[in-house]
């Protein structure tokens, strides 16, 4: 038996029954990290001492057969953008190198109320902006199925961890495809929840109408297992939705005949590599062979919705971003005379390129002169996407397409064109301007044996159907023994 | 003629509170955000007149919590993170 391939499910098996305790898990897990994760760089803080500590204190619990919980001695990992209290949480800038927060996110609490073990925080790129992790302020992060590619962004170390086996689950957030474009190109299981139905309350703010917490897995019912967990609100998020059943695995393996399934023609069309489209073509031909019926449909105004989200998304970076002033938290200028010269200079030296980039974007949108121009015309587009998708929905129970326009490309391939990076959202942005809930499983590799991504969206609050969906797809179709073969490899 | 150029970025910048480095860094942004705001313009041949502006996902309105005393954030840990503090407060540089 090999600890690192073991899922959360399998895990909790063994605790259970006894034939394993939280430590032999951790220890394992943690030596692998050490071997291995010089390479991957998938971690910003690895959690060793409190973490054996927390696995000893369960192993006494275990003996004691008080096994509560549902993710008993199941090491996780956490992005670095998830406040854990008394731990550090970088956002993987300069600007929180030193910052340990006073208290633990909604998600963090929700967690630890059911006993696992946190192994550490998750590289990503800065502030959660950017789609290969190349953003990190302090380190490079490879992908495990070719440490010459990116995996993905902005949480690539969490969907790094789980390829690689250092973690059976990890929390990304997501606010243009953060966790569905990493999990894609790294060749794993990548939930973004409707928005609302996981609370925010911890999460360092990025772009707040868009921002969602999700989990990252090996496999579908790891995913919705790990997501009934975090789901719920919080008072101190008055944009999570109270009342919501949150029961995800029940009925997960539901026969498919009879489901409606749309296929966008412009997620398959122009500016999307051929051995994407074919993937996604045969995944359709899965569906129907499983008794779901794929019709074409057509989204005319996808072409436009880079455009809107980078004009919203950075809009609200902007104003999110203003509470790094180096007084109550994080990196201060040192030698100031003015406190304006405070600010210009703490930011100046705290944030990174692209970060503040953003912010310049979204200051300008948001600028007079320029506000009607541009924030309320992509805020118009976003009604229109919105419109376009619910129309969508009337007819079809779900939509599918590619989470991203290719595999995994080069690291450095894209760095000297911010521009280009962006239209790579493409394909995830839609979810998170609607606020719909959508996930990305593999659907095949690519010729150069890199990971390709099926996307599965549903209508608001649809999650049960999406992993129902991808639940039976994963049966005719999944990368597990690759998967496995490929973290004997990071070994 | 272009949306974007050095003295947008230098003001931009001002207002956002972050200091360019030299005349390189300026001109660096300038050329970057100016590809993207050119981008961005791709929404003008869309007919927006008759649209609503749509600034959220979900239709949650007057969102109440119960008018409960709980125990707040201590003086030591509100200001533990922070570089520079005095009496129990933060400190800043002078204000004018």
């Amino acid at each position: 038996m090999k600890i690192h391939e073991l899922t959360v499910e399998e895990l909790y098996e063994k605790i259970q029954t006894k034939e394993i305790k939280p430590t032999e898990i951790a220890e394992a897990l943690f030596d692998r990290i050490e071997a291995s994760d010089e390479t991957i760089g998938s971690f910003l803080y690895v959690n060793k001492e409190e973490g054996l500590k927390r696995a000893e204190a369960l192993d006494r619990l275990q003996a004691a057969d008080r096994m509560d919980g549902e993710l008993f001695g199941i090491p996780a990992g956490i992005k670095d953008n998830i406040c854990t209290r008394d731990i550090l949480t970088t956002c993987a800038s300069r600007m929180l190198e030193d910052f340990k927060p006073v208290y633990d996110a909604t998600v963090v609490d929700k967690l630890n109320d059911e006993n696992p073990v946190l192994m550490g925080k998750q590289n990503m790129d800065e502030f959660a902006m950017g789609g290969s992790t190349e953003n990190s302020y302090y380190k490079l992060a490879r992908n495990p199925w070719d440490i010459n590619a990116v995996p993905g962004g902005s949480s690539g170390g969490s969907a790094a961890a789980v390829a690689a086996g250092f973690v059976p689950f990890s929390l990304g957030s997501d606010t243009g495809g953060s966790v569905r474009q990493p999990a894609a190109f790294c060749g794993v299981v990548g939930m973004k929840p409707t928005y609302g139905r996981v609370s925010r309350y911890g999460l360092v703010a990025f772009a707040s109408s868009l921002d969602q917490i999700g989990p990252i897995t090996r496999n579908v019912r790891d995913n919705a297992k790990v997501l009934e967990v975090i789901s719920g609100s919080h008072n101190k998020d008055a944009t999570s939705m109270p009342g919501l059943e949150n029961k995800f695995l029940e009925g997960i393996d539901k026969d498919l005949t009879g489901m409606k399934i749309a296929l966008p023609k412009e997620f398959i069309g122009e500016g999307i590599g051929e051995d994407v489209s074919e993937s996604i073509r045969n995944a359709a031909k899965t569906f129907e062979s499983l008794g779901a019926t794929v019709e074409e449909v057509s989204l005319p105004h996808t072409k436009y919705v880079v455009s809107a989200y980078y004009l919203i998304a950075s809009s609200e970076a902007s104003a999110n971003l203003a509470r790094f002033d180096g007084i109550r938290y994080g990196y201060r200028a040192e030698g100031t005379e003015t406190l304006e010269e405070h600010y210009k200079k703490t930011r100046a030296e705290g944030f990174g390129e692209e970060v503040k980039r953003r912010i310049l974007l979204g200051t300008f949108v948001l600028s007079a002169g320029h506000y009607d121009q541009h924030y309320i015309r992509a805020q118009k587009l976003r009604g229109i996407i919105e419109k376009e998708m619910e129309s969508v929905f009337k007819d079809y129970d779900l939509v599918i397409g590619p989470t991203a326009p290719s595999p995994a490309y080069d690291i450095g391939e894209k760095t000297d064109d911010s521009l280009k990076m962006y239209k790579d959202d493409i394909l995830t942005a839609p979810a998170n301007l609607t606020g719909m809930p959508a996930l990305s499983i593999p659907s095949g590799l690519s010729g150069k044996g890199r990971p390709i991504g099926l996307q599965i969206i549903g209508d608001h609050f649809d999650e049960k159907k999406i992993y129902n969906a991808a639940f039976k797809f994963e049966e005719q179709f999944n990368i597990h023994e690759e998967l496995k073969q490929l973290q004997l490899e990071v070994q | 003629m272009s949306e974007i150029n050095l003295d947008t970025v230098k003001h931009i910048a001002d207002l956002a509170r972050i200091e360019l480095q030299d005349e390189q860094a300026a001109e660096a942004f300038t050329k970057e955000l100016d590809k993207v705001v050119d981008y961005a313009h791709l929404l003008d041949e869309v007919d927006l007149s008759s649209t609503e502006p749509m600034f959220h996902a979900l239709d949650l309105t007057n969102v109440l919590r119960e008018d409960e005393v709980v125990e707040p954030l201590s003086q030591e840990e509100a200001l533990s993170n922070a570089k520079s503090t005095q009496d129990g407060q933060f400190k800043v540089p002078k204000m004018l």
